[in-house]
């Protein structure tokens, strides 16, 4: 057996260690230094590090130029609002737009990644971010997270609703959602939408219809213009969570959802409710109710058929082991429910 | 965690197979639970195909690390540690120096303990996120083979990351 003494990391001290002594006798103690930390270590510790640090390592030596993009399912994590707040709005943005154009078109071309997390605070052209989740989805990337808290940046591409790799999409924005005629999202199983404005009725439908595997839908704070029908119709699907989707704008809600099992809603009284199959429902929250400008509009004939709406769909969910009644969903239901139990 | 002697004797429960663990550096021997040490998926599959002598043998960790790696094998097998008992207990185990925590990334990824080497990453990663590229380097044993103009391009294309760093 060799008896020589083993090589160690130089224990550090003090503080001092972490110091570098600029053009100092470095280079006596770097045969104590771990020199050689195999590249899938090295890949290991970037992939914990933030997204933006990691990419910073490039600036270390050439070899870790090289490592970021091949740290395997990579996940990116990108928030605008990182650090910078001392430089002018006008500049971070500029230098964000060319940080993520330079890190997706070639740092990680042809790269696969994982997850796509985006947090844009500011305004954005939105051909600079349509181009980003363009080149994001041509890295067979299986999850999307992006929220853009500007009322005017947002994303409107095509491809997005047409991606064979995704498998969650968490998408918030507060423009216009355009959903194209054709939807195929072959592997999409959790979709949540917030703030989203479909400028058709008939949008949901059509994303429902292209996600053959959908298991989690959340329309949370969506517009719907133009709309006379919300169809949720998916045999897939075991969790829909509907709240604050209902504006002023008065439609009907139809769910046909045979694989249900947890229902979430929140929302003020559809004009009618068709709910055709439930049968698998497990547990309901149910909180439903007239907005001001409902019972401000209505007639005494309106709230009669509200208070009806509330009652049909109770009755449509009680079937379930679990059932959550808000106050004024139980106090219609009481006076009208006809308990057959 | 028990701080009891491992070796003391308890005439009332069955005897529990131990293995030898042997630091090669310093020649520090461990006498551990079988069920500790088989967390190492290194050691499991030696064991498994008979390749484990009454003493196993560890290259390149030092007793100190060795240590430190049995002590979250030992926690990490015990059933009623609760997940928070765990997370404790591991932020003990890292609250290290920089130079102890390669050494023990490197001991994690040899023995091939997956929450070890997740954590101590982890660790790592915190302890470096902050720091001077200079330090890095200094840390991880890198040279810098770029020229001046080359540093600066790179730090150029990817400008927002530098943003507010030091």
């Amino acid at each position: 057996m060799d008896d020589s003494p083993p090589k160690r990391h130089k224990p550090p001290t003090t503080e001092q260690n972490l110091k570098v002594d600029i053009g100092g006798d470095q280079d006596d103690d770097k045969e104590d230094r771990i020199s050689n930390l195999p590249d899938e270590i090295l890949c290991h510790i970037l992939s914990k590090l933030p997204t933006k640090h990691a990419v910073a390592t490039a600036a270390l030596s050439t070899k870790w130029k090289h490592l970021f993009p091949t740290i395997p399912n990579l996940c990116l994590h990108l928030d605008d609002s990182d650090h910078g707040e001392s430089s002018p709005v006008s500049h971070r943005t500029t230098n964000f737009t060319n940080f993520m154009h330079n890190l997706l078109t070639n740092t990680l071309r042809d790269v696969r990644i994982r997850k796509f997390h985006l947090r844009c605070y500011q305004n954005y052209e939105n051909a600079h971010v349509n181009a980003w989740v363009s080149a994001v989805l041509g890295l067979n990337v299986t999850f999307i997270s992006l929220v853009f808290d500007s009322k005017n940046t947002g994303v409107s591409i095509d491809g997005i609703f047409n991606c064979n790799t995704l498998e969650y999409l968490f998408w918030t924005q507060h423009c216009v959602l355009n959903v194209p005629i054709s939807v195929y999202l072959p592997n999409l199983k959790r979709l949540y939408l917030e703030g989203g404005k479909f400028v058709d009725g008939d949008a949901v439908d059509r994303v429902l219809e292209g996600c053959p595997v959908l298991k989690e839908l959340s329309l949370d704070s969506c517009e719907f213009e133009d709309i006379e029908y919300l169809c949720i119709s998916s045999p897939s699907l075991k969790c829909l969570l509907l709240y604050n989707c209902y504006q002023e704008n008065m439609y009907e809600v139809q769910i046909d959802t045979p694989s249900l099992e947890f229902l979430y809603y929140d929302d003020h009284v559809a004009e009618l409710y068709t709910v055709s199959n439930l049968s698998s429902l497990q547990t309901a929250h149910i909180d439903i109710g007239t907005s001001d400008q409902q019972v401000e509009d209505a007639d005494d004939e309106d709230l009669t058929q509200y208070d009806q709406n509330v009652v049909d769909l109770v009755t449509a969910c009680c079937n379930v082991n679990f059932l959550y009644l808000s106050r004024s969903s139980v106090s219609v239901s009481f006076l009208n429910f006809h308990f057959s139990y | 965690m028990a701080s009891a002697p491992e070796n003391e004797k308890n005439a009332s429960a069955p005897e529990k197979k131990t293995l030898t663990l042997k630091s090669m550096i310093n020649n520090e021997e461990f006498v551990v639970d079988e069920h500790v040490a088989l967390q190492s998926v290194t050691i499991k599959n030696m064991v498994d195909s008979d390749c484990a002598g009454d003493v196993i043998p560890v290259p390149t960790i030092s007793g100190e690390i060795l240590a430190l790696v049995i002590e979250y094998c030992k926690n990490h097998a015990n059933p009623s540690a609760s997940e928070d008992d765990l997370k404790k207990a591991d932020a003990g185990i890292v609250a290290k120096d920089i130079y102890t925590l390669i050494d023990l990334v490197l001991a994690a990824n040899f023995l091939d303990i997956k929450g070890l080497l997740e954590v101590t990453s982890q660790k790592i990663a915190d302890s470096i996120k902050d720091l001077p590229h200079q330090d890095v380097r200094e840390i991880f044993g890198v040279e810098n083979d770029y020229t001046p103009e080359e540093e600066a391009a790179v730090r150029a294309e990817h400008d927002w990351a530098f943003e507010g760093f030091p």
